[in-house]
Protein backbone atom coordinates (compact mmCIF):
# COMPACT_ATOMS: atom_id res chain seq x y z
CA UNK A 1 0.00 0.00 0.00
CA UNK A 2 1.49 3.38 -0.96
CA UNK A 3 1.67 6.23 1.55
CA UNK A 4 -0.83 9.10 1.20
CA UNK A 5 1.87 11.20 -0.44
CA UNK A 6 2.88 8.45 -2.89
CA UNK A 7 -0.75 7.78 -3.85
CA UNK A 8 -1.42 11.47 -4.46
CA UNK A 9 1.58 11.60 -6.76
CA UNK A 10 0.47 8.48 -8.67
CA UNK A 11 -3.05 9.90 -9.03
CA UNK A 12 -1.71 13.22 -10.34
CA UNK A 13 0.15 11.17 -12.96
CA UNK A 14 -3.10 9.61 -14.13
CA UNK A 15 -3.49 6.47 -11.98
CA UNK A 16 -7.11 5.26 -11.72
CA UNK A 17 -8.60 3.54 -8.67
CA UNK A 18 -10.91 0.58 -9.27
CA UNK A 19 -11.51 -0.90 -5.82
CA UNK A 20 -11.37 -0.27 -2.10
CA UNK A 21 -8.20 -2.37 -1.75
CA UNK A 22 -6.23 0.20 -3.73
CA UNK A 23 -7.30 3.13 -1.51
CA UNK A 24 -5.47 4.72 1.36
CA UNK A 25 -7.58 5.76 4.35
CA UNK A 26 -7.26 9.40 3.30
CA UNK A 27 -8.49 8.69 -0.22
CA UNK A 28 -11.43 6.65 1.01
CA UNK A 29 -12.47 9.33 3.49
CA UNK A 30 -12.29 12.13 0.89
CA UNK A 31 -14.19 10.04 -1.69
CA UNK A 32 -16.93 9.06 0.76
CA UNK A 33 -17.42 12.66 1.81
CA UNK A 34 -18.02 13.94 -1.73
CA UNK A 35 -20.15 10.92 -2.68
CA UNK A 36 -22.41 11.57 0.30
CA UNK A 37 -22.87 15.22 -0.69
CA UNK A 38 -23.59 14.11 -4.27
CA UNK A 39 -26.05 11.36 -3.29
CA UNK A 40 -27.88 13.53 -0.74
CA UNK A 41 -28.12 16.41 -3.21
CA UNK A 42 -29.57 14.22 -5.95
CA UNK A 43 -31.97 12.53 -3.54
CA UNK A 44 -33.25 15.75 -1.96
CA UNK A 45 -33.77 17.43 -5.32
CA UNK A 46 -36.55 14.88 -5.94
CA UNK A 47 -38.93 16.06 -3.16
CA UNK A 48 -37.85 19.65 -3.83
CA UNK A 49 -39.02 19.33 -7.45
CA UNK A 50 -42.08 17.21 -6.72
CA UNK A 51 -44.77 19.66 -5.54
CA UNK A 52 -44.37 22.17 -8.35
CA UNK A 53 -44.17 19.38 -10.94
CA UNK A 54 -47.84 18.79 -10.18
CA UNK A 55 -48.44 22.46 -10.85
CA UNK A 56 -47.05 22.25 -14.39
CA UNK A 57 -49.21 24.04 -16.98
CA UNK A 58 -49.77 21.03 -19.27
CA UNK A 59 -49.80 17.24 -19.11
CA UNK A 60 -46.65 17.10 -21.27
CA UNK A 61 -44.87 19.52 -18.98
CA UNK A 62 -45.95 17.53 -15.95
CA UNK A 63 -44.72 14.28 -17.48
CA UNK A 64 -41.32 15.89 -18.18
CA UNK A 65 -41.13 17.28 -14.64
CA UNK A 66 -41.97 13.92 -13.06
CA UNK A 67 -39.45 12.25 -15.31
CA UNK A 68 -36.83 14.63 -13.92
CA UNK A 69 -37.84 13.61 -10.38
CA UNK A 70 -37.44 9.95 -11.30
CA UNK A 71 -34.01 10.63 -12.84
CA UNK A 72 -32.85 12.41 -9.69
CA UNK A 73 -33.82 9.40 -7.55
CA UNK A 74 -31.82 7.23 -9.96
CA UNK A 75 -28.80 9.53 -9.64
CA UNK A 76 -29.06 9.37 -5.86
CA UNK A 77 -29.13 5.59 -6.13
CA UNK A 78 -25.85 5.64 -8.05
CA UNK A 79 -24.00 7.59 -5.36
CA UNK A 80 -25.41 5.45 -2.51
CA UNK A 81 -24.56 2.28 -4.45
CA UNK A 82 -20.97 3.45 -4.73
CA UNK A 83 -20.97 4.26 -1.00
CA UNK A 84 -22.26 0.75 -0.33
CA UNK A 85 -19.24 -0.64 -2.17
CA UNK A 86 -17.15 1.32 0.34
CA UNK A 87 -18.84 -0.24 3.37
CA UNK A 88 -21.79 2.09 4.02
CA UNK A 89 -25.35 0.81 4.46
CA UNK A 90 -27.75 2.32 1.92
CA UNK A 91 -30.81 1.62 4.07
CA UNK A 92 -29.25 3.47 6.98
CA UNK A 93 -28.10 6.37 4.83
CA UNK A 94 -31.53 6.99 3.36
CA UNK A 95 -33.93 5.96 6.08
CA UNK A 96 -32.14 6.15 9.39
CA UNK A 97 -30.54 9.57 9.43
CA UNK A 98 -32.09 12.65 11.00
CA UNK A 99 -32.94 15.47 8.56
CA UNK A 100 -30.09 17.67 9.80
CA UNK A 101 -27.60 14.86 9.10
CA UNK A 102 -28.17 15.05 5.34
CA UNK A 103 -25.37 16.77 3.46
CA UNK A 104 -27.25 17.98 0.38
CA UNK A 105 -26.55 21.38 -1.03
CA UNK A 106 -28.44 24.23 0.68
CA UNK A 107 -30.43 25.00 -2.49
CA UNK A 108 -32.48 21.85 -1.94
CA UNK A 109 -33.40 22.92 1.58
CA UNK A 110 -35.58 25.66 0.09
CA UNK A 111 -39.28 25.58 -0.71
CA UNK A 112 -40.06 25.98 -4.39
CA UNK A 113 -43.26 27.97 -4.44
CA UNK A 114 -44.33 28.25 -8.06
CA UNK A 115 -43.65 26.74 -11.48
CA UNK A 116 -41.28 29.60 -12.41
CA UNK A 117 -39.09 28.65 -9.43
CA UNK A 118 -39.13 25.00 -10.48
CA UNK A 119 -37.93 25.64 -14.03
CA UNK A 120 -35.39 28.20 -12.80
CA UNK A 121 -34.10 25.51 -10.44
CA UNK A 122 -33.61 23.28 -13.50
CA UNK A 123 -31.92 26.09 -15.39
CA UNK A 124 -29.69 27.24 -12.53
CA UNK A 125 -29.29 24.46 -9.94
CA UNK A 126 -29.20 21.51 -12.35
CA UNK A 127 -26.61 23.42 -14.36
CA UNK A 128 -24.50 23.75 -11.19
CA UNK A 129 -24.85 20.00 -10.67
CA UNK A 130 -23.85 19.36 -14.26
CA UNK A 131 -20.76 21.53 -13.99
CA UNK A 132 -19.67 19.71 -10.82
CA UNK A 133 -20.39 16.22 -12.11
CA UNK A 134 -19.09 17.00 -15.61
CA UNK A 135 -15.73 17.82 -14.03
CA UNK A 136 -15.79 14.58 -12.05
CA UNK A 137 -16.76 12.61 -15.16
CA UNK A 138 -13.81 14.07 -17.06
CA UNK A 139 -11.20 14.13 -14.34
CA UNK A 140 -11.94 11.75 -11.48
CA UNK A 141 -9.48 9.07 -10.49
CA UNK A 142 -12.29 6.82 -9.18
CA UNK A 143 -13.20 4.69 -12.21
CA UNK A 144 -16.53 3.24 -10.94
CA UNK A 145 -17.85 6.79 -10.44
CA UNK A 146 -16.70 7.87 -13.88
CA UNK A 147 -18.55 4.94 -15.49
CA UNK A 148 -21.70 5.57 -13.46
CA UNK A 149 -21.79 9.22 -14.49
CA UNK A 150 -22.46 8.38 -18.16
CA UNK A 151 -26.12 8.00 -17.20
CA UNK A 152 -26.16 11.15 -15.07
CA UNK A 153 -24.54 13.33 -17.74
CA UNK A 154 -27.06 12.30 -20.32
CA UNK A 155 -30.11 12.83 -18.15
CA UNK A 156 -28.95 16.14 -16.68
CA UNK A 157 -28.71 17.49 -20.25
CA UNK A 158 -32.41 16.81 -20.57
CA UNK A 159 -33.18 18.56 -17.25
CA UNK A 160 -31.30 21.59 -18.39
CA UNK A 161 -33.00 21.70 -21.78
CA UNK A 162 -36.38 21.30 -20.09
CA UNK A 163 -35.55 24.15 -17.68
CA UNK A 164 -34.27 26.46 -20.42
CA UNK A 165 -37.23 25.78 -22.69
CA UNK A 166 -39.71 26.68 -19.98
CA UNK A 167 -37.69 29.69 -18.82
CA UNK A 168 -37.86 30.99 -22.42
CA UNK A 169 -41.59 30.39 -22.59
CA UNK A 170 -42.27 32.17 -19.31
CA UNK A 171 -39.94 34.99 -20.24
CA UNK A 172 -41.76 35.65 -23.52
CA UNK A 173 -45.33 34.96 -22.43
CA UNK A 174 -46.22 38.11 -20.51
CA UNK A 175 -44.78 40.78 -18.23
CA UNK A 176 -46.25 38.92 -15.29
CA UNK A 177 -44.55 35.59 -16.07
CA UNK A 178 -41.27 37.40 -16.82
CA UNK A 179 -41.52 39.06 -13.43
CA UNK A 180 -42.07 35.69 -11.74
CA UNK A 181 -38.94 34.41 -13.45
CA UNK A 182 -36.96 37.47 -12.34
CA UNK A 183 -38.14 36.93 -8.74
CA UNK A 184 -36.94 33.33 -8.90
CA UNK A 185 -33.59 34.30 -10.41
CA UNK A 186 -33.11 36.99 -7.74
CA UNK A 187 -32.67 34.41 -4.98
CA UNK A 188 -31.55 31.39 -6.99
CA UNK A 189 -28.68 32.96 -8.92
CA UNK A 190 -26.64 33.94 -5.83
CA UNK A 191 -27.44 30.51 -4.39
CA UNK A 192 -25.92 28.98 -7.52
CA UNK A 193 -22.84 31.16 -7.04
CA UNK A 194 -22.50 29.98 -3.42
CA UNK A 195 -23.07 26.31 -4.47
CA UNK A 196 -19.40 25.90 -5.47
CA UNK A 197 -18.18 26.73 -1.98
CA UNK A 198 -15.30 28.61 -0.50
CA UNK A 199 -13.05 30.73 -2.75
CA UNK A 200 -9.75 29.09 -3.65
CA UNK A 201 -7.67 31.66 -1.76
CA UNK A 202 -9.45 30.74 1.49
CA UNK A 203 -9.76 27.01 1.03
CA UNK A 204 -7.55 25.07 3.41
CA UNK A 205 -8.58 21.53 2.55
CA UNK A 206 -7.47 20.51 -0.96
CA UNK A 207 -7.70 16.72 -0.51
CA UNK A 208 -10.29 16.22 -3.27
CA UNK A 209 -8.00 17.90 -5.78
CA UNK A 210 -4.85 16.24 -4.40
CA UNK A 211 -6.45 12.81 -4.77
CA UNK A 212 -7.89 13.90 -8.16
CA UNK A 213 -11.37 12.91 -7.02
CA UNK A 214 -12.32 16.08 -8.85
CA UNK A 215 -10.22 18.05 -11.33
CA UNK A 216 -11.20 21.71 -11.06
CA UNK A 217 -11.02 24.06 -8.08
CA UNK A 218 -14.10 25.78 -6.62
CA UNK A 219 -13.38 29.07 -8.39
CA UNK A 220 -12.71 27.34 -11.73
CA UNK A 221 -16.03 25.50 -11.43
CA UNK A 222 -17.82 28.73 -10.47
CA UNK A 223 -16.37 30.47 -13.55
CA UNK A 224 -17.47 27.55 -15.71
CA UNK A 225 -21.02 27.80 -14.33
CA UNK A 226 -21.11 31.59 -14.75
CA UNK A 227 -19.92 31.28 -18.35
CA UNK A 228 -22.88 28.99 -19.12
CA UNK A 229 -25.49 30.78 -17.00
CA UNK A 230 -24.92 34.45 -17.86
CA UNK A 231 -25.59 34.14 -21.62
CA UNK A 232 -29.00 32.62 -20.82
CA UNK A 233 -29.80 35.41 -18.36
CA UNK A 234 -28.85 37.94 -20.99
CA UNK A 235 -30.94 36.23 -23.67
CA UNK A 236 -33.98 36.21 -21.40
CA UNK A 237 -33.41 39.79 -20.24
CA UNK A 238 -33.04 38.72 -16.61
CA UNK A 239 -30.93 40.87 -14.28
CA UNK A 240 -28.22 39.18 -12.25
CA UNK A 241 -25.47 40.72 -10.10
CA UNK A 242 -22.58 39.52 -12.31
CA UNK A 243 -21.01 40.37 -15.66
CA UNK A 244 -18.14 39.44 -17.95
CA UNK A 245 -15.04 41.60 -17.48
CA UNK A 246 -13.25 41.77 -20.81
CA UNK A 247 -10.03 43.12 -19.41
CA UNK A 248 -9.71 40.40 -16.77
CA UNK A 249 -11.20 37.82 -19.18
CA UNK A 250 -13.39 36.41 -16.47
CA UNK A 251 -16.86 36.65 -14.98
CA UNK A 252 -17.06 38.91 -11.97
CA UNK A 253 -19.67 39.27 -9.25
CA UNK A 254 -21.09 42.67 -8.44
CA UNK A 255 -21.05 41.98 -4.70
CA UNK A 256 -18.56 40.66 -2.19
CA UNK A 257 -19.28 36.97 -1.84
CA UNK A 258 -20.33 35.52 0.56
CA UNK A 259 -23.26 37.56 1.85
CA UNK A 260 -26.09 37.00 4.35
CA UNK A 261 -29.29 35.27 3.25
CA UNK A 262 -32.69 35.93 4.79
CA UNK A 263 -34.16 32.49 4.32
CA UNK A 264 -37.67 33.39 5.49
CA UNK A 265 -38.08 35.97 2.74
CA UNK A 266 -35.62 34.37 0.26
CA UNK A 267 -33.63 37.59 0.04
CA UNK A 268 -29.91 38.10 -0.19
CA UNK A 269 -28.48 40.98 1.81
CA UNK A 270 -25.81 42.11 -0.61
CA UNK A 271 -24.63 44.87 1.71
CA UNK A 272 -24.04 42.41 4.55
CA UNK A 273 -20.86 40.42 3.86
CA UNK A 274 -20.29 37.34 6.04
CA UNK A 275 -17.46 34.82 6.41
CA UNK A 276 -17.35 31.35 4.80
CA UNK A 277 -17.55 29.93 8.34
CA UNK A 278 -20.92 31.69 8.66
CA UNK A 279 -22.02 30.15 5.33
CA UNK A 280 -20.99 26.68 6.48
CA UNK A 281 -22.89 27.21 9.75
CA UNK A 282 -25.98 28.22 7.76
CA UNK A 283 -25.63 25.10 5.57
CA UNK A 284 -25.12 22.85 8.62
CA UNK A 285 -28.20 24.30 10.35
CA UNK A 286 -30.10 23.29 7.21
CA UNK A 287 -32.76 25.35 5.47
CA UNK A 288 -36.54 25.73 5.90
CA UNK A 289 -37.67 22.75 3.78
CA UNK A 290 -35.08 20.24 5.05
CA UNK A 291 -37.39 18.35 7.43
CA UNK A 292 -40.29 18.28 4.99
CA UNK A 293 -38.17 16.88 2.15
CA UNK A 294 -36.44 14.24 4.28
CA UNK A 295 -39.83 13.18 5.69
CA UNK A 296 -41.27 12.86 2.19
CA UNK A 297 -38.46 10.47 1.23
CA UNK A 298 -38.40 8.50 4.48
CA UNK A 299 -42.18 8.11 4.84
CA UNK A 300 -42.76 7.47 1.14
CA UNK A 301 -45.84 9.68 1.46
CA UNK A 302 -46.71 12.80 -0.45
CA UNK A 303 -49.58 15.16 0.12
CA UNK A 304 -51.38 16.27 -2.98
CA UNK A 305 -53.40 19.45 -3.04
CA UNK A 306 -56.25 19.43 -5.50
CA UNK B 1 -28.83 -4.62 2.94
CA UNK B 2 -29.94 -7.83 4.68
CA UNK B 3 -30.63 -10.84 2.49
CA UNK B 4 -29.77 -8.98 -0.67
CA UNK B 5 -27.53 -10.35 -3.38
CA UNK B 6 -25.37 -8.00 -5.35
CA UNK B 7 -25.37 -8.23 -9.13
CA UNK B 8 -23.08 -6.64 -11.71
CA UNK B 9 -24.97 -5.11 -14.64
CA UNK B 10 -23.70 -5.32 -18.23
CA UNK B 11 -25.13 -3.65 -21.31
CA UNK B 12 -24.52 -3.23 -25.04
CA UNK B 13 -26.03 -0.35 -27.01
CA UNK B 14 -26.07 -1.95 -30.48
CA UNK B 15 -25.14 -5.30 -31.95
CA UNK B 16 -21.40 -5.40 -32.45
CA UNK B 17 -20.67 -2.75 -29.78
CA UNK B 18 -18.49 -3.39 -26.76
CA UNK B 19 -20.29 -4.78 -23.72
CA UNK B 20 -20.07 -2.22 -20.92
CA UNK B 21 -20.03 -2.72 -17.18
CA UNK B 22 -22.79 -0.29 -16.16
CA UNK B 23 -22.77 -0.73 -12.40
CA UNK B 24 -24.49 -2.91 -9.84
CA UNK B 25 -27.90 -3.59 -8.30
CA UNK B 26 -28.83 -5.40 -5.09
CA UNK B 27 -31.90 -7.60 -5.05
CA UNK B 28 -33.65 -10.46 -3.23
CA UNK B 29 -34.01 -12.56 -6.41
CA UNK B 30 -32.72 -12.88 -9.97
CA UNK B 31 -36.07 -11.70 -11.29
CA UNK B 32 -35.98 -8.55 -9.17
CA UNK B 33 -32.34 -7.97 -10.11
CA UNK B 34 -33.33 -7.98 -13.78
CA UNK B 35 -36.21 -5.59 -13.11
CA UNK B 36 -34.01 -3.23 -11.08
CA UNK B 37 -31.33 -3.27 -13.77
CA UNK B 38 -33.90 -2.54 -16.48
CA UNK B 39 -35.36 0.39 -14.54
CA UNK B 40 -32.18 1.78 -13.06
CA UNK B 41 -30.00 1.77 -16.16
CA UNK B 42 -32.67 3.17 -18.46
CA UNK B 43 -30.48 5.86 -20.01
CA UNK B 44 -30.20 3.81 -23.22
CA UNK B 45 -32.40 1.56 -25.26
CA UNK B 46 -30.05 -1.36 -24.69
CA UNK B 47 -29.72 -4.04 -27.36
CA UNK B 48 -28.43 -6.37 -24.63
CA UNK B 49 -28.71 -6.08 -20.86
CA UNK B 50 -27.59 -8.73 -18.38
CA UNK B 51 -27.04 -9.20 -14.66
CA UNK B 52 -24.47 -11.53 -13.11
CA UNK B 53 -24.40 -12.44 -9.42
CA UNK B 54 -21.24 -10.84 -8.15
CA UNK B 55 -20.25 -14.05 -6.34
CA UNK B 56 -20.39 -15.86 -9.72
CA UNK B 57 -18.01 -13.45 -11.34
CA UNK B 58 -14.66 -15.21 -11.29
CA UNK B 59 -11.80 -12.84 -11.69
CA UNK B 60 -8.88 -14.20 -13.70
CA UNK B 61 -5.73 -12.92 -12.12
CA UNK B 62 -2.78 -12.36 -14.35
CA UNK B 63 -0.44 -15.37 -14.34
CA UNK B 64 -2.61 -17.59 -12.13
CA UNK B 65 -4.51 -19.38 -14.87
CA UNK B 66 -1.90 -21.90 -15.90
CA UNK B 67 -1.30 -23.04 -12.31
CA UNK B 68 -5.01 -23.79 -11.82
CA UNK B 69 -5.29 -26.02 -14.88
CA UNK B 70 -5.10 -29.70 -13.76
CA UNK B 71 -2.01 -31.49 -15.03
Amino acid sequence: MPTEKQLKKQLQNGKMIESEEEMTEGYKKALKRILLVSGDTELMSAPAYYDQSLNAPSIDARASCISVVQDELGHGHIAYRLLEDLGEDRQELIYEREPHEFRNTYGFDQHLENFAELVTAHGIFDRAGMVLLGDIYENTSYAPWKRALTKVEKEEQFHLRHGETWMRRLSNKSDKTHERLQDAVDWMFPMGVEWFGMSDDQKRNTEQLDYRIKGKSNDELRQDWLSRTLPLMEELDLDVPAHYDEEADEYVLEYDMPVAFDQENKEWRFDEPISWDDVIDRWRNRGPANEKYVNMIQSGEVSVQV
Amino acid sequence: MTGMTKYAVFGRRNEGDDTLHLGTVSAHSDRLAKTYAYNTYDEEDWNYLAVVREEDLLEVEHGNVRREVPQ
